[in-house]
């Protein structure tokens, strides 16, 4: 298994958001969702991703339908809700704010040394 | 709400499910096999409960309904453990029913203030006789002099009762019987209590002697059913007629709680003797309450009164006896007996409430440690302390819910009971109702107590113990020093409460086995008052004799005979003279009474003859010579040497001016008349005529049958005379004990509770003790001790605690005896029998009770208990 990272505080809800951002899935594709894309370096067990999803669906930034899916069980799909959307919005741009500052930094970091 | 619920916790487990199933494919589809894919998927995903935990936690805290979903889960948990929870709620309930019932008594009866306005200043002012050491009535003229001299009372008025007068109203028929107040011209406006409607009479209809009357909301009801038409209407009293002012509300009960109206007391033709200078000051009839000025306290105004009382003695001979006192008049409407009794019963109960109390925390606390492992278990599994303490809370508050609303209903039936079957001799008690103080406190204290002891000793334990004692029990935890005081407290608090039975018992057993020297049972009070039409004395003669003899035919009457008040309680500051006999002023003279009977009384009330004869019809006609029968205790007091029979006597403190003499024809024995716990006071019987009279009537076989006839006669008789309360003597001596039963039933109910909770106490300490020591219990068999001797050990640890809890209940009870004493009837408080009796009791329920956990104890095979540590 290859090494995990562990994740800053709070990034975990964006990468829901995000993962959800084009569409329903459950939360079994989710997960998947994330470690595939983080080429699995973001690897989230289910004791992390359940509470995570069952307290962003409280927050009403989620909401959940229960569907058939392709395994002839219903499964509990999440999808955005507008208000999850609009976070999902702000947080990324202060993500984005975020990481820019750091790059700033680790640059000027480099440059400055000898 | 319970199905939307249920399927949260579902959906939870179905998405969780949904989720390792599609793990479980996925490796499948890679190539393993679906057990070692199953195998490494429950590897993976950790425990699904934890996960589910966790996905509980972060449910949002709508706190309403997690407090409905918390207290649905502590009724679950309750149920697992149905004798517990059963046991905690029953000891709760009797706890909270019984303090909820004996204090809303105490607030009805001692606690709420009197009916009228600033009642805290009112003062009830009383004549004391300084050589009797006793209060008697006032005289006018002294009333008069306290009135103008005094600067402690806004006011001072005064009122008189009358048992009875005859009754009729405007267009009806049946002429009423009722005790009314005769009240002065203040009386109403001094005691500021608005009337519910009309209005109350002024001082200057009091002056011109208008015949004015102001109802009782009873008779109001009676008479009228709350109609507002009645003020206005006329009431006819003895004949004449008044005009109804208004009506006074049911709690306005002065001059006491059965008075049905009230009218000027200047409307009585006894105003003018009462005025009279002649009557003087020993006219002492009046009763007087006053309104302390503002800022007066109640010392003060009896420190002036009484230096007022010193000077009239110098002025007037009449008075060189008369002093004054001042109580509050509080104290006069509810009486010292009464408040004491209620305060006594109230001390018990709380007495009881502290033993459930610690009952109930004993129980809750063994019971948390034995749960200590489930907690630790759950912490382990990631339950956080605030899930475990709200699980506990919620436990906790299910059982204090439960307990709380059977408290209710257990002392709303209490009520109920004392209501109907309650002591009539408690004033006040008829206005007993659900107390929101006393709910609320009794409810209040068994929430701090429940939710205390459920849950602060688990939390300590979970804390302490979530890795040592997720393995096993560690018997060393049990604290056992507070449980040990907690049940010899118990054991204490009971020998307490056991005590005051067996002392209440003992004395209501011996007030009532008290005889009251005659069949009382076989006696009938038949009581007439007759109107005012028989203002004649020959027409009230006839009506006497024919009632009597009319009465006396009857089949089944075996004598009849009258006097004026057979249940009174008798004043007995009357002196008598001996001819040849000086008896000095100031010697002590024994409480005497003169009596006025008709010839036929001693015989009908079955007073046996002790020497010489009862009265005959003779003794009544003018010229005869004047006789007079004394009681036994008189003849043992002024002739307990020789046979007073012949011997001649006055009743009066000086020889009569003409020189005659009484002479003693017969002696009888004493007979109680008042109640059975008062003893009877020396009387001297003199044959007389009376106006007003209760007919005592001897019959044979029950007095119930003769009723109806007896209302019969009496209605051929003269149907203008009103409705006769007839009373079976034996059943209103009873009555006249029913405050010492109520207190003895009282304390025997709690007495009784008190040790079967002590005893259940001290068996849960112990079979509690046992099981978590079988491990203990199993190696020191196994190390060779016997039974016996495990056996001697639980005892010896029950005998150490019994003892230490009697004994400190003993002194207790020595200490609470000054606080009794004074209730009791013929019975010391601190009385060697009865503490070795409640003792004794408790003691043998007590070891009872450690007997089985000894037993099991002894039982305990080393294999199993060694295996199962």
């Amino acid at each position: 298994m290859s090494p995990k990272s562990d994740l800053p505080q709070g990034t975990l809800d964006l990468l829901i958001l995000k993962v959800l951002a084009p569409g329903p899935l459950h939360g079994y594709a989710i997960g998947q969702r994330l470690q595939q894309i983080s080429r699995d370096v973001v690897q989230v067990t289910q004791g992390t991703l359940y509470p995570a999803l069952h307290r962003l669906e409280h927050r009403e930034l989620l909401e959940a339908e229960w569907k058939m899916s392709d395994t002839g069980r219903d499964a509990k799909f999440y999808r955005l809700t507008r208000k999850g959307r609009a976070y999902m919005d702000v947080e990324t741009r202060n993500w984005q704010r975020l990481t820019d500052a750091i790059g700033l930094i680790f640059k000027s970091a480099e440059r400055s040394t000898p | 709400m319970r199905r939307a619920r249920r399927t949260a916790e579902d959906r939870l487990d179905l998405e969780l499910r949904d989720h390792i199933e599609r793990q479980v494919a996925d490796y499948v589809a890679r190539g393993l096999s679906e057990a070692e894919a199953r195998r490494r998927v429950r590897l993976e995903f950790g425990g699904l409960d934890q996960a589910k935990e966790h996905c509980r936690d972060v449910r949002p805290h709508r706190w309403f309904g997690e407090l409905l979903r918390d207290l649905r889960v502590g009724f679950r948990g309750l149920r697992r453990d149905r004798l517990f929870a059963a046991t905690v709620m029953l000891i709760l309930t009797i706890g909270i029913g019984a303090s909820v019932a004996m204090f809303s008594v105490l607030r009805a009866v001692v606690l709420r203030e009197l009916p009228y306005a600033r009642p805290g200043e009112l003062a009830f002012v009383t004549t004391h006789l300084i050589a009797q050491n006793r209060a008697d009535g006032t005289s006018f003229p002294n009333l008069l002099d306290w009135q103008a001299q005094s600067r402690s009372f806004a006011g001072i008025t005064f009122y008189r009762r009358i048992a009875a007068s005859a009754v009729t109203f405007a267009g009806r028929d049946a002429p009423q019987r009722g005790l009314e107040g005769l009240v002065g011209p203040d009386f109403f406006s001094l005691l500021g209590t608005p009337p519910l409607i009309g209005r109350a009479p002024t001082p200057t209809e009091f002056d011109r002697r208008d015949r004015v009357v102001v109802l009782s909301e009873g008779l109001w009801q009676e008479q009228f059913a709350g109609s507002p038409a009645a003020v206005g209407q006329a009431m006819v009293i003895d004949g004449e007629p008044h005009t109804i002012l208004g009506v006074m509300p049911r709690a306005f009960q002065l001059p006491s709680r059965d008075v049905r109206f009230w009218r000027p007391l200047s409307t009585l033709s006894f105003w003018d003797r009462l005025k009279l200078p002649t009557l003087g000051r020993d006219g002492d009839t009046l009763e007087v309450i006053g309104r302390l000025a503002p800022g007066v306290e109640l010392d003060e105004a009896q420190a002036e009164l009484r230096s007022i009382a010193a000077r009239l003695r110098e002025i007037y001979p009449e008075n060189r006896d008369v002093d004054v006192r001042v109580t509050s008049l509080f104290d006069h409407v509810v009486g010292s007996r009464t408040q004491r009794g209620v305060w006594l019963g109230f001390t018990a109960v709380l007495a009881l409430l502290a033993i459930a109390c610690a009952n109930v925390g004993g129980l809750l606390s063994v019971r948390a440690a034995r749960r200590r492992q489930e907690f630790a278990i759950r912490a382990a599994l990631g339950a956080g302390r605030g899930r475990l303490v709200r699980q506990l809370l919620a436990e906790s508050i299910s059982l204090w819910l439960i307990a709380s609303l059977g408290g209710l209903s257990f002392a709303a039936g209490v009520m109920r009971l004392l209501l109907s079957h309650g002591p009539q001799a408690i004033p006040r008690i008829e206005q007993l109702s659900f107390d929101a103080t006393a709910v609320t406190l009794a409810l209040l204290g068994a929430f701090v107590v429940v939710t205390l002891c459920g849950t602060l000793p688990s939390i300590v334990a979970a804390r302490t113990t979530r890795v040592t004692s997720a393995t096993r029990d560690g018997s060393s935890l049990t604290r056992p020093r507070l449980q040990d005081l907690l049940v010899a407290g118990q054991i204490a608090g009971a020998v307490v409460l056991l005590v005051g039975a067996v002392l209440f018992a003992q004395s209501f057993a011996r007030a009532r086995a008290e005889s009251p020297g005659y069949a009382a049972d076989e006696l009938m009070i038949v009581r007439i008052n007759l109107p005012r039409t028989y203002a004649d004395s020959t027409a009230t003669d006839t009506f006497f004799r024919e009632a009597r003899d009319r009465i006396g035919q009857l089949p089944g009457v075996v004598a009849a005979g009258g006097t004026m008040d057979f249940f009174m309680r008798r004043n007995g500051d009357q002196r008598i003279t001996i001819e040849g006999r000086v008896i000095p002023p100031d010697e002590p003279l024994p409480r005497l009474t003169i009596e006025g009977v008709t010839p036929g009384f001693l015989r009908a009330i079955g007073a046996e003859l002790v020497a010489g004869r009862d009265f005959e019809e003779r003794d009544l006609t003018s010229g005869s010579p004047s006789v007079v029968v004394i009681s036994e205790s008189v003849a043992r007091r002024f002739w307990p040497a020789e046979n007073p029979v012949g011997k001649r006597m006055v009743g009066s403190a000086t020889p009569r001016k003409n020189g005659t003499w009484d002479t003693i024809v017969g002696v009888v024995r004493d007979v109680r008349r008042e109640g059975l716990d008062v003893a009877p006071i020396l009387t001297v019987f003199v044959p007389a005529r009376l106006r007003t009279f209760d007919l005592a009537v001897r019959v044979s076989g029950g007095v119930e049958r003769l009723i109806p006839a007896v209302r019969r006669e009496l209605r051929e008789l003269d149907p203008a005379v009103p409705l006769t309360e007839i009373s079976a003597v034996g059943t209103r001596l009873s009555e006249r004990l029913s405050g010492r039963r109520f207190e003895s039933q009282v304390l025997g109910a709690f007495g009784a509770i008190a040790l079967f909770l002590a005893a259940a106490g001290l068996y849960a300490l112990l079979a509690y003790q046992v099981a978590i020591r079988t491990r203990e219990i199993g190696i020191r068999s196994a190390l060779g001790a016997d039974r016996r001797s495990i056996m001697t050990m639980i005892l010896a640890h029950a005998t150490r605690l019994t003892l230490a809890g009697v004994t400190a209940g003993l002194v207790g009870a020595v200490w609470t005896s000054a606080l009794v004493q004074g209730l009791l009837y013929n019975t010391r408080a601190v009385d060697a029998a009865s503490y070795a009796a409640a003792a004794a009791a408790m003691v043998l329920i007590a070891l009872a009770a450690a007997c089985l956990p000894a037993l099991r104890a002894a039982g305990v095979s080393p294999i199993t208990a060694l295996r199962e540590g």
